[in-house]
């Protein structure tokens, strides 16, 4: 072992209650910056599974009065060469009303492939309920709705539409068979969509093969860049051409962004002030050392050790704290993270204890309490032999 | 150029000590010394008379205003720290008077200390003569206890043990047995002499009591900075 380290050691050991306490102020720093750090990071991804993760990120749709989207099987197909997408379903939605005796309701009949969809809006495991529309004129109808029409399974559902052909409007109806409820976990979703086969949505509002939307999800790494993957569909497919218009989640949702945003930036403060506490803590523990440890220096120099030894000692210790102050700090913040998902009722956060940030906050901290240690390893250097042995 | 044989293990020629604390202070004026290779020398004289300067002066801890310093042949008032750093290691073991071992150390490990710090690799061989040394000064039977549970006559012997393991040419020992009582301190003075023979280690020991000075073979008094008497027995 390196002198300098060995001694670096015999310090710690020889003022053990004082290593042992600067070590926890250290750990506990850490794992505040763990807890915190992770926490957020969790709370992000959570939410933006729920809020984003199940539901369109970019969606094609027509630019003009006429709804309707021809030959969307070919944009599919063209859609398909793109990488980023990781699913894509076309979609046939138009506005409908049931009527719940005298009230009628407003609710939106999608027509969706279902295949397709629930790689989009998962609703297989949705379903409380029942199963998934399959057949023509089969549906499934939200947790609020159902309450309030007070359904249940085979009923049969009247549902009016409108069709408009040239200035005139003629009105249109079909029972459906409810063969089971869902819920989205969104009151406006769960009384709105009344969801069916995309045949029965064509057949009743007499659209042949056509559909309103075509909505896709990106790779979870390019969410934050469903921006740029839209714009690059929307210029490889010259969708302007054919009077269609494309969105993304990013540009409709800039206020949840800014939330994000924010919530990450106060995350990096809070784990910037504790790092900042955490350095002046160890910087100031070893500048007390130093003057502790100011006799055995002067006669190590005395014997010979070289200025660069001396002001390595406290590099080394410095770095030991640093290391085990991460090993604690991690230990404690992981074990602040379990308890916290075992304290909290709800699943809505899933923890991710992402072993990257982990590391990184690791090697950040290591690198922080070496850095603290320069100023007292650079008074070491400059110890003068002579003064602390005249002292006495 | 003939090759002359080296005399002196120490030649402090002409120098001059200022210290700068506002105004500049002398404490040492135009000092000339030589001392011989395996001599046993004191520096006596009172406190603020300037031979603690000198010695740190001897010792390389302290650099001279003016004059040149030949140790073992080589002039040190021009070597870098680092330099002077190696030469301690190799060539001047010290004693203090407060002993200054590590307390973090036992006193084995102390007396390795100056091995360990010339980076050379600890080998079974080195283990030995450390405690063949602790040995010759009787202490064995303490070689494996902390500096802070020994006696201070003990821990004294372990310093002296720890500035013989580089086998130096020089052990400088200021006030080696000021914190000792009577019959420590002869026991010192013993092994120094013992050290003097059986290693022909060049000793210099600074103190301020007589008595203890008359044990040596050459007194050199300082006063007011300069060489007041010099007296070879």
């Amino acid at each position: 072992m390196p002198l300098p380290l060995s001694i670096a050691l015999r310090f710690f050991k020889r003022s053990k209650a004082q290593t042992v306490l600067i070590v926890i102020g250290i750990s506990i720093g850490i794992s505040v910056q763990i807890f915190v750090g992770i926490l957020l990071q969790s709370l992000q991804s959570s939410l933006i599974n729920n809020f984003i993760g199940n539901s369109s990120q970019i969606t094609i749709e027509s630019d003009t009065e006429n709804p309707y989207i021809e030959g969307y099987e070919a944009i599919i197909d063209d859609l398909e060469e793109f990488d980023e997408l990781t699913a894509i379903s076309a979609a046939a939605d138009r506005p409908a009303t049931i009527q719940d005796g005298l009230k009628s309701i407003n609710v939106l009949l999608r027509g969706l492939e279902i295949d397709d969809a629930d790689e989009i809006y998962n609703i297989a495991p949705r379903i409380y309920e029942g199963e998934e529309p399959s057949g023509d004129l089969e549906a499934i109808v939200g947790k609020e709705l159902s309450d309030e029409l007070e359904l249940e399974i085979n009923d049969g559902l009247t549902i009016f539409g409108i069709i408009k052909i040239g200035e005139e409007s003629i009105a249109v109806n079909r029972s459906f068979k409810i063969v089971g409820f869902y819920d989205f976990e969104s009151e406006s979703i769960n009384s709105a969509w009344i969801i069916t086969t995309i045949a029965s949505v064509q057949e009743m509002f007499n659209m042949n093969r056509t559909v309103t939307s075509i909505e896709m999800k990106v790779e979870k790494d390019l969410l934050f860049e469903a921006d740029e993957v839209a714009d690059d569909i929307e210029k490889k497919l010259d969708l302007e051409a054919d009077n269609l218009k494309i969105s993304n989640w990013i540009d409709e949702n800039e206020q949840l962004l800014n939330g994000l945003q924010s919530q990450g930036l106060s995350s990096l403060f809070i784990q910037a002030f504790v790092l900042i506490s955490v350095v002046i803590g160890i910087s100031s523990v070893l500048a007390i050392s130093v003057v502790q440890k100011q006799q055995q220096l002067g006669i190590l120099k005395a014997m010979g050790i070289s200025n660069r030894s001396a002001s390595l000692i406290f590099l080394f210790q410095g770095l030991l704290l640093g290391i085990f102050g991460a090993i604690g700090g991690i230990s404690l913040g992981v074990f602040f993270l379990w308890g916290f998902t075992q304290a909290s009722a709800s699943d809505f956060i899933v923890i991710d204890y992402n072993p990257i940030f982990i590391l990184a906050s690791a090697a950040i901290i290591i690198g922080a309490s070496v850095l603290a240690a320069v100023s007292p390893a650079i008074k070491s250097s400059r110890l003068n032999p002579i003064e602390v042995i005249r002292a006495g | 150029m003939a090759i002359k044989k080296k005399e002196f293990v120490i030649e402090l020629k002409n120098i001059d000590k200022f210290y700068y604390t506002g105004v500049a202070t002398q404490v040492l004026f135009d000092i000339n010394l030589q001392l011989k290779y395996g001599s046993f020398s004191s520096i006596v004289g009172p406190s603020g008379s300037g031979k603690s300067t000198l010695m740190n002066i001897i010792g390389t801890l302290d650099k001279p205003t003016k004059g040149e310093i030949y140790i073992d042949g080589k002039r040190t008032d021009k070597m870098t720290k680092k330099e002077l750093a190696e030469l301690r290691n190799k060539t001047i073991g010290f004693v203090f008077q407060f002993h200054y071992l590590l307390p973090e150390y036992t006193a084995l490990e102390n007396v390795l200390l100056p091995f360990r710090i010339s980076k050379e690799k600890l080998t079974k061989e080195t283990k030995n003569r450390a405690i063949d040394l602790l040995k010759f000064i009787g202490i064995e039977s303490v070689k494996d206890n902390l500096a802070n549970n020994m006696s201070g006559g003990q821990q004294q012997r372990t310093a002296i043990a720890r500035a013989l393991m580089n086998n130096p040419q020089i052990i400088l020992a200021d006030e080696p047995t000021g914190n000792l009582d009577t019959d420590s301190t002869d026991k010192v003075y013993d092994l120094l002499r013992d050290i003097n023979e059986e290693f022909n280690t060049t000793i210099i020991v600074i103190t301020h009591e007589r008595r203890i000075a008359e044990k040596t073979d050459r007194i050199i008094e300082i006063r007011d900075g300069r060489i007041h008497l010099d007296l070879l027995k």
